[in-house]
């Protein structure tokens, strides 16, 4: 076993690769990167997490870096590529803070930075947001209130998406989304529609290459991506039957006792046996039979003759998303077998591929999301699933801090109010829970940080407050002089807005309008969303930092980083030595 | 967590310091961009690093290991310093040559100081037909009839004695000094002549034929410029 000592150097080359590969693509004027195989197949991808997949990291630290975007990304839906660049600036600027302690950063003070910064994490962080950030959102926003067309749902779906997608398929996108979220709205409220989007999102949608973005639409119903065995045009509602198991497997029921002999008429035994079950579901009257298995022929012919209409091989998580919904009885003598109500059945054409369409009781809608490519499909079905998981990770931490508030103070009438009511936006809006993008989170966390008074670290937070403005920085690097433009007008504002507060006059009137993003209309973003990004690239810094050596073993590599226990591994592997500072730190 | 006011203390940076901070940091810049652009090449990132500069190491699809920084980087920097290369030192020298090398227009103006090569010997050939002339029969001339000029320039540095440093004689000094020499020449040149139009009877390839049809135009043209010479 070979055993090498890692510096601050191989950390600073490691992120500084990743991030010039994602640099590219960061923001509304970002590039998309074009992949080939040697097969001849190419994928164009702008998706920070797909791009950094798709390359070949053997390297643990790239790997625990990639494990930890990931995880990030799986949280908030948001800021892959933010993550690499706020990394990589802070790295840089440990680095070079180093060079004037004239000799080289040892382990155990750089695990000390790692965990003073954590600190930071924290605490200022969290104070600078709840009370400094927060209450100038709010008012920001509500003085500006006027200046937003559309609702605010609408406004932050679109900020998402416009760094995401280009200008044209942005609009058809966000039209989509907010058409499926009003849609599955009708039947609850905001916070439970989103949490539900959220976790079925792949039972939501269906992709369809080969037809242009603009096809996209939201069709009633669910659809299942696979065609009808036999079809028979069912009139009105129909009673369905879900089954997990052919026909023909099981005619002995669990618990009786079996005695296997072979006779001689098995085969006519066990013709009349499935002749008997499909007799006895004509008596409960099913219309549709829906299975996760091929039935056999026999079936297929008595559902024909019997007008029957069947479906095969449909994946069995959605039979179960379908029971769920659907309120299914469960059929007490054959064990896998539930019987739902479906409104209606249809067979739909879909970019040159017949599916079926099951409806519900419940107004369930299903996303048709069109590309011409498969690499563009693949990259629009990602950035919708993270719209979802962004909103539903804004209206969490929402719901959270207005929970933890209202333990705090429980005659506050207010937050009750908010909670109840259909306005889970508007109520975020006011409380100061979206900023506009562009970069102002990044300008106000790194003027606060540095005015910060009751601070016990501020070197810490000074690094951390310099680092931040490379988000921007890169957002505008295409205008250098619109960057500096903007950080100029910006931090006039904050200075008066600091003295006007403390002499508890007449709010100012803020100069710097919602001209920050190069579109004109304005797009918000979330302000927790923001908060957690910098939280995990610290704690990913942490993790970074405090690697105290790197052991090359002789078994054999694993392909993909992806796994929750192969980093439990390498964390063993790379952490033998230190283990007692490590340990120490868990605070 | 007690805070070690040791540990890190910041303090504004000297201008030294800045600048070797920068280029420091450029140099990293510069490394992180080329491995960035071989990544998404394909190239895979391993987990060792290099042994002389300690960058981290990528490998192509032929399973080649290569470091950025010296490959490519340094490489860059060395190629061009001439204390470091051999040959960038020749072509330097080369360069200042040519650039203070008088032009060949006349043959006796500035041809008293001509800068001779650092190893003594003559230009370089530029064709074909002014080596082969050189590789042609007796006599043993070191000068074919295309390069008269330089041959003789090349003639007068031994001609000539050390006082004779100062800028351009007089026409007559030349013409007295070149006579011997443009009587050789044109000797030299007649005699290819000669030889030339024997090969041109005997001559079987029309390439060949061609050449020396080329070769008998120049000598008539350097015999016409000798002639206009010993006229002049």
């Amino acid at each position: 076993m070979q055993e090498e000592c890692v510096s601050l150097q191989v950390c600073v080359s490691v992120v500084g690769a990743l991030e010039c590969v994602v640099r590219r693509c960061l923001g509304p004027d970002g590039g998309s990167v074009l992949f080939t195989r040697d097969t001849g197949e190419t994928l164009i991808t702008r998706h920070g997490q797909r791009v950094l997949r798709t390359l070949h990291l053997q390297h643990p630290m790239a790997r625990m870096v990639l494990d930890c975007v990931c995880a990030h990304a799986k949280a908030t839906g948001d800021g892959t590529k933010s993550f690499l660049l706020l990394l990589a600036a802070l790295l840089r600027e440990i680095q070079d803070s180093h060079m004037q302690r004239k000799g080289s950063w040892s382990i155990p003070s750089l695990q000390n930075l790692a965990n003073r910064l954590l600190a930071v994490s924290r605490k200022e962080l969290e104070d600078v947001v709840t009370h400094e950030i927060t209450p100038y959102a709010s008012l920001y926003c509500n003085h500006h209130s006027y200046k937003l067309e559309g609702s605010i749902l609408d406004l932050l779906i679109g900020g998402y998406i416009s760094g995401r997608v280009g200008i044209g398929q942005a609009d058809v996108l966000k039209r989509v989304l907010c058409e499926l979220y009003h849609k599955i709205s009708q039947d609850q409220n905001a916070e439970e529609t989103i949490s539900f989007i959220h976790s079925h999102f792949s039972f939501l949608h269906t992709a369809v290459t080969g037809l242009p973005i603009g096809c996209s639409e939201v069709i009633e119903g669910l659809v299942v991506t696979c065609d009808w065995s036999v079809w028979t045009e069912p009139a009105g509602s129909v009673k369905a039957l879900i089954l997990y198991e052919s026909f023909g497997a099981s005619f002995v029921a669990v618990g009786e006792n079996i005695s296997v002999c072979i006779q001689k008429d098995y085969l006519q035994r066990t013709e009349s046996a499935m002749k008997q079950k499909l007799a006895s579901l004509l008596d409960l009257q099913v219309h549709v039979v829906l299975s996760s298995v091929k039935q056999p022929e026999r079936v297929s012919q008595w559902a024909r003759l019997n007008h029957v209409s069947l479906l095969e091989c449909v994946d069995s998580a959605q039979l179960d998303f379908l029971s769920n919904i659907s309120a299914a009885e469960t059929l007490s003598h054959p064990p896998l077998q539930h019987l739902v109500m479906l409104k209606y059945c249809r067979r739909v054409q879909l970019g040159g591929h017949r599916y079926a369409c099951l409806g519900t009781f419940l107004h369930m809608h299903t996303l048709v999301l069109c590309a011409p490519a498969p690499g563009f499909l693949d990259q629009i079905v990602c950035v919708s699933q993270g719209v979802f998981a962004m909103l539903q990770h804004l209206s969490q931490s929402f719901c959270q801090t207005l929970a933890s508030d209202q333990s705090q103070s429980p005659s506050l009438d207010q937050s009750q109010s908010v909670l109840s009511s259909q306005d889970l936006w508007g109520g975020i809006l006011r409380a100061g829970g979206v900023l506009p993008v562009g970069g102002m989170f990044e300008f106000l966390l790194h003027h606060f940080l540095l005015n910060e008074r009751n601070s016990c670290d501020p070197q810490s937070c000074r690094l951390l407050a310099e680092a931040l403005l490379c988000l921007p920085r890169t957002l505008y690097s295409r205008n250098h002089r619109r960057f500096l433009n903007i950080q100029t007008r910006f931090l006039d504002d904050l200075k008066q807005w600091d003295k006007t507060k403390e002499q508890r006059s007449e709010m100012p009137e803020l100069k710097v309008g919602f001209g920050f993003s190069e579109s004109s209309v304005p797009c918000l973003e979330s302000v927790s969303g923001k908060k957690q990004l910098v939280v995990s690239v610290l704690q990913c810094l942490h993790r970074l930092l405090c690697v105290g050596a790197i052991l090359n073993t002789r078994c054999p590599l694993r392909t993909g980083p992806q796994t929750h226990s192969e980093e439990d591994e390498d964390e063993e592997e790379e952490k033998p030595k230190h283990s007692n500072s490590t340990q120490s730190t868990d605070l | 967590m007690a805070l070690n006011a040791d540990d890190f203390e910041w303090e504004p940076p000297s201008e030294a310091e800045m600048k070797v901070i920068q280029a420091r940091r450029e140099r990293q810049d510069k490394i992180s961009k080329l491995m960035g652009d071989y990544l998404l090449k394909g190239y895979k990132m391993l987990g060792d690093c290099c042994e002389l500069c300690g960058t981290i190491l990528l490998q192509d699809k032929q399973k080649k290991n290569y470091c950025v920084a010296c490959q490519e980087l340094d490489s860059d920097i060395d190629k061009d310093n001439p204390a470091l290369n051999a040959q960038a030192a020749l072509s330097q020298v080369r360069e200042r040559q040519l650039a203070t090398q008088p032009l060949p227009e006349s043959n006796g103006a500035s041809s008293s100081e001509p800068p001779l090569s650092i190893t003594g010997q003559p230009r370089p050939e530029h064709c074909e037909g002014a080596a082969s002339g050189l590789r042609g029969p007796p006599p043993a001339i070191q000068s074919t009839p295309l390069s008269v000029p330089t041959a003789s320039s090349n003639f007068l540095p031994p001609a000539t004695p050390a006082p004779q440093t100062a800028p351009p004689l007089g026409p007559v000094g030349n013409t007295l000094l070149h006579h011997p020499a443009l009587s050789s020449a044109e000797e030299a040149v007649l005699h290819k002549l000669r030889w030339a139009t024997q090969e041109l009877q005997h001559s079987g390839s029309v390439e060949a034929s061609i050449q020396l049809c080329s070769l008998i135009r120049g000598c008539a043209e350097s015999l016409r410029s000798l002639k206009e010479l010993q006229l002049s």
